[in-house]
């Protein structure tokens, strides 16, 4: 079970590398000229 | 304008419309707690093989995750009111009929209904919220929701515990007031907020090549622990897996009308954070359903006081998703996002030091953390997503989100059972689901020493 446990940890990591990767709301323009959230702010 | 008006054009709209989508999470979160205590009573009842007992739960998550895409679209069709009432009368309908069942097979059926209620329910909450509230509070809104699921997640197993007193079916029926009750204030209440996307149909072809593909990949891990991986049925369903799946993808690349519209992923945002949330339902949801075998197992825990002990995991998300929520709102979500998955996998790594015998605390303290994380990932990053398309696409864009980490969400739980059930023998499995292990000890569990999380 710790095989499961250390694989659950990873994908964590991957997922907070794939989170730091986007583009931030500010910097983005999106599909049909929805604000993005800080702009609306 | 008084606070009960409940015109769309009201300041306080907002605040009934969020009432309503609370509603139906709470329905959700807290079937799925008090469901998984009440398995030990359900088997006895009920006469139910093991996998009959995991599929209960998975067929729900099946049902509502693949659904979830063609709720969206249909709500996109027809309006979300209708829609979301739609969802409620279905739930209850289904929680009825389960309550009734004689056998394993008629309460997996009438699972599949109820995921069908779900789907329509989980396809709709962000969309609606989305809808009426400004973009600067959007993420206050969305970590309220979460906040409610966290709740139902407290409450769900105590209250389990209370109502297997009374029978099983309880568990099931207990739902059919509260989800009439949320058909009735979201008739009452909800507006139609956005034009009606009329210019798609619906994509059959490519739900069906979803709902086999997935199923045939969660039936081949989960049943490949109980029945070995040379199965005919394990190998089956990794079969339709891989060649429906990317079929499936091609569908939706070349179809008229696909259910999952693959433009909304041009976005990088949103494709970015849409994978997020799949990671994060690949890394997170089986862990529940570890730690009521830990609790249930080595521990050595009555149903009721494993669900007690799970708690520290919705009371971190309970703290930390409205404030993150909040933080999102000044700060944007990127870090936010990125922090919560680093403290999940703190949390999850620190997980890995516990043994059988290992004080409670310990668990406690890294469910808590793990809980923390949660919050502070999902408001944000679902903020961040439903803002980043236009109003009229946030219904299926919603289902997207929904689907994706659902989908992460029942493989995970699938990939958990396959190692459980590899490193444990299939007696004492019974026995911990069943609920037999939290007695004195058989003659079977005497005779071993169980250790965690090795195995036994």
């Amino acid at each position: 079970m710790h095989m499961a446990l250390w694989v659950l940890t990873g994908v964590s990591l991957l997922g907070a590398a794939v989170s730091l990767m986007r583009p931030s709301e500010a910097r983005t323009r999106d599909l049909a000229g929805a604000v993005p959230v800080e702009e609306a702010a | 304008m008084s606070f009960f008006t409940t015109r769309a054009e009201s300041p306080h709209y907002k605040w009934w419309v969020l009432s309503c989508t609370s509603l139906g999470m709470l329905l959700a979160t807290v079937n799925s707690g008090t469901l998984i205590i009440a398995l030990p009573d359900l088997e006895r009842s009920l006469h139910t093989t093991l996998l009959q007992l995991v599929w209960v739960i998975l067929v729900y998550m099946i049902v509502s995750t693949v659904l979830v895409l063609t709720a969206g679209r249909l709500s996109d069709l027809f309006g979300r009111k209708n829609a979301y009432v739609l969802g409620f009368v279905a739930f209850a309908a289904a929680s009825l009929g389960a309550g009734f069942a004689g056998s394993g097979t008629q309460l997996i059926l009438w699972r599949v209904l109820q995921g069908v209620g779900a789907a329509f329910l989980f396809a709709n909450a962000a969309a609606l919220v989305t809808d009426a509230f400004p973009k600067d509070e959007l993420g206050l809104a969305m970590g309220t929701n979460t906040m409610i699921a966290a709740v139902g997640l407290v409450i769900g197993p105590v209250l389990g515990g209370a109502l297997v007193l009374l029978s099983w079916s309880w568990v099931f029926w207990f739902n059919v007031p509260l989800a009439l009750l949320g058909a009735g204030w979201a008739a009452l209440v909800l507006h139609e907020m956005s034009g009606r996307d009329d210019e798609h149909g619906l994509d059959l072809l490519g739900t069906a090549a979803y709902v086999i593909g997935l199923t045939g990949l969660v039936l081949a891990i989960s049943k490949g622990g109980l029945s070995g991986w040379s199965d005919d049925v394990v190998f089956g369903g990794f079969a339709a897996a891989i060649v429906l799946l990317p079929l499936f993808v091609g569908i939706e690349r070349r179809g008229r009308s696909p259910m999952l519209d693959l433009s909304l992923f041009e976005n990088r945002l949103f494709s970015a954070a849409s994978a997020a949330a799949f990671i994060n339902g690949l890394s997170r949801f089986a862990l529940m359903f570890l730690f009521v075998f830990y609790f249930q197992g080595p521990q050595g825990q009555s149903p009721i006081m494993a669900g007690l002990e799970l708690a520290p995991m919705a009371v971190g998300m309970l703290v930390s998703s409205p404030l993150a929520g909040m933080a999102a709102d000044r700060h944007g979500s990127r870090l936010l996002a990125a922090s919560g998955m680093v403290v999940g996998a703190i949390g999850t790594a620190g997980m890995t030091t516990l043994e059988a015998h290992t004080p409670y605390v310990w668990s406690a303290l890294w469910l808590l953390l793990v809980g923390i994380g949660s919050g502070m990932f999902n408001s944000p990053n679902t903020a961040a997503m439903m803002g980043a398309v236009p109003v009229h696409r946030r219904g299926i864009a919603a289902g997207a989100r929904v689907m994706l980490q659902n989908t992460g969400a029942v493989i995970s739980i699938a990939f958990v059972l396959a190692v459980v059930t590899a490193a444990v023998p299939k007696q004492v499995l019974f026995e911990i689901f069943s609920g037999l292990a939290s007695r004195p000890l058989s003659s079977t569990r005497s005779s071993r020493t169980c250790t965690w999380p090795s195995g036994c």
